[in-house]
């Protein structure tokens, strides 16, 4: 797809945030931004704003590298298959971290892949980004043991998307003894609300915030792991309901003005939605079908609600006068709050006060989707690169 | 260029509009003012001007207006 064969790779480690790197996703940003097919992509949009310069020197500024840290070698990357411009995300953090790159994308044919290994494969092809070329090697093969068995053998690190299955059976190749897997398992997410700030924002407050909501989940169908799934209004029994009627107001105008959900989604909506209702008819208040947005209110969630993840637009909801009641259903498996009319530094420190194994990241509406070198709560950079120690 | 046509050039390469136009511009009163021209101008901004946004002003960014009031927090007098 871009690049060179995995085979001629160049084994030749370097620092992270090496300057010839940093050149590189800056003209990849810049490139991409100056590509008309690229503007029609918002998750296009999305890696080639993060990739932008400053961005980058933030990040750099912001990590602690340790000056004696190189990248392993090479790294092998499994992309996952539900979003597509996630294997230009891994790519990018295999190089900040020093490393040559193989990365495996999905099969499925996407816009989005094809647009950004085109600028990638144009970018490569100037001499400026040489040394780039012989760390990049993007290919396309489908699901087959043997190959990637064979290019587990020759790399150091294992960057393994896709969730649990594809974990388990990319974890169940052999690799060298010293390759380290960084593994990305399902994961369920959740919006926190905040009613009061829903009710006095104005109107067009309410429409960015619809925008950003409609953003998280519906770009990707929902099926993103930080995609929210249930969403828990802060306030008290007057201004919830006030709040849940503005929002969803809102929401549903955006969706039905950008969405379509095919009738098998709908039917399987509807059919999560009967199931549920029984599942949980202890705790259920209403239920609501407006458009392609499905809707089950509870008095309160539960464990094992994050086994119950919806998809192309369906949610649970529930109500609560602070975040105390997260305590009895968030585990490990949660991953990312979004979060409007909160203090953000108050929900992370909700999370670490009180020893809460889930929740990596609180972010606001409208930023679920922002990938970033901190993710599933690990350092990928430092996860990617070791010390040469002198002590 | 002074910092005025600057922040103007940005208006103009990323919504192709005219000159006259941007300083009328909000979030959203033109379809290329959308959550993807939103990022695009931002990146053209931080670029032009070789300052970082805070990720709150980049949210509070709502118009050609209040852009000016946003870059001047970060010592650019627009």
């Amino acid at each position: 797809m871009a690049g060179i064969e995995p085979s001629q790779l160049l084994c030749k480690p370097r620092r992270p945030f090496d300057p010839a790197v940093m050149d590189f996703l800056a003209a990849l940003s810049e490139r991409l931004f100056a590509d008309k097919d690229a503007r029609l992509q918002p998750d296009v949009a999305s890696f080639a704003y993060w990739c932008r310069r400053s961005n980058l020197m933030r990040i750099q500024r912001e990590h602690q590298t340790n000056h004696n840290c190189i990248g392993r070698g090479i790294a092998l990357h499994i992309a996952p298959s539900n979003t597509p411009v996630n294997f230009a995300f891994t790519y990018a953090f295999g190089l900040l971290s020093g490393n040559s790159n193989v990365v495996r994308v999905t099969t499925k044919e996407f816009a989005q892949i094809a647009i950004i290994c085109r600028t990638i494969d144009w970018l490569l092809g100037h001499d400026e980004h040489d040394s780039i070329r012989m760390m990049t090697s993007i290919i396309r093969y489908e699901v087959n043991d043997a190959i990637t068995a064979e290019l587990s053998r020759n790399c150091h690190v294992r960057v393994i998307w896709g969730g649990d299955s594809t974990v388990k059976s990319i974890k169940a190749l052999p690799s060298q003894p010293r390759c380290i897997d960084i593994a990305f398992a399902d994961r369920y997410s959740v919006a926190v609300i905040s009613a009061d700030a829903v009710n006095t924002a104005i109107e067009a407050d309410l429409i960015k915030l619809a925008e950003g909501f409609f953003m998280d989940v519906f770009l990707f169908d929902q099926n993103a792991c930080s995609s929210p799934r249930s969403i828990i209004w802060i306030g008290d029994e007057k201004s919830v309901p006030i709040a849940r009627s503005r929002f969803w107001h809102y929401v549903s105008r955006k969706v039905e003005s950008a969405y379509r959900s095919l009738p098998i989604h709908m039917v399987d909506k509807y059919t999560q939605l009967c199931l549920d209702s029984v599942v949980f008819h202890d705790t259920v208040i209403d239920s609501s079908i407006e458009g392609a947005v499905f809707r089950l209110y509870l008095r309160n969630l539960e464990r094992g609600v994050d086994q119950r993840a919806g998809k192309f637009g369906y949610f649970l909801e529930t109500s609560a006068s602070d975040l105390t009641p997260l305590l009895d259903f968030v585990n490990e498996r949660y991953q990312t709050v979004t979060s409007y009319g909160l203090d953000r530094t108050d929900i992370v420190r909700f999370v670490i006060d009180n020893g809460i194994t889930g929740v990596d990241r609180v972010v606001p509406v409208g930023h679920a989707l922002d990938l970033g070198l901190t993710w599933d709560g690990l350092d990928i950079i430092s996860a990617m690169s070791r010390v040469v120690s002198d002590q | 260029m002074d910092n005025y046509s600057k922040y103007v050039t940005a208006y103009v390469e990323t919504f192709a509009v005219s000159a006259d136009d941007a300083p009328g511009l909000r979030y959203q009163s033109i379809p290329a003012w959308d959550s993807v021209g939103h990022m695009a101008l931002i990146a053209a901004l931080e670029g032009v001007f070789s300052v970082e946004l805070d990720i709150d002003d980049i949210i509070d960014f709502s118009s050609f207006e209040r852009g000016k009031e946003i870059l001047s927090k970060y010592a650019v007098v627009v």
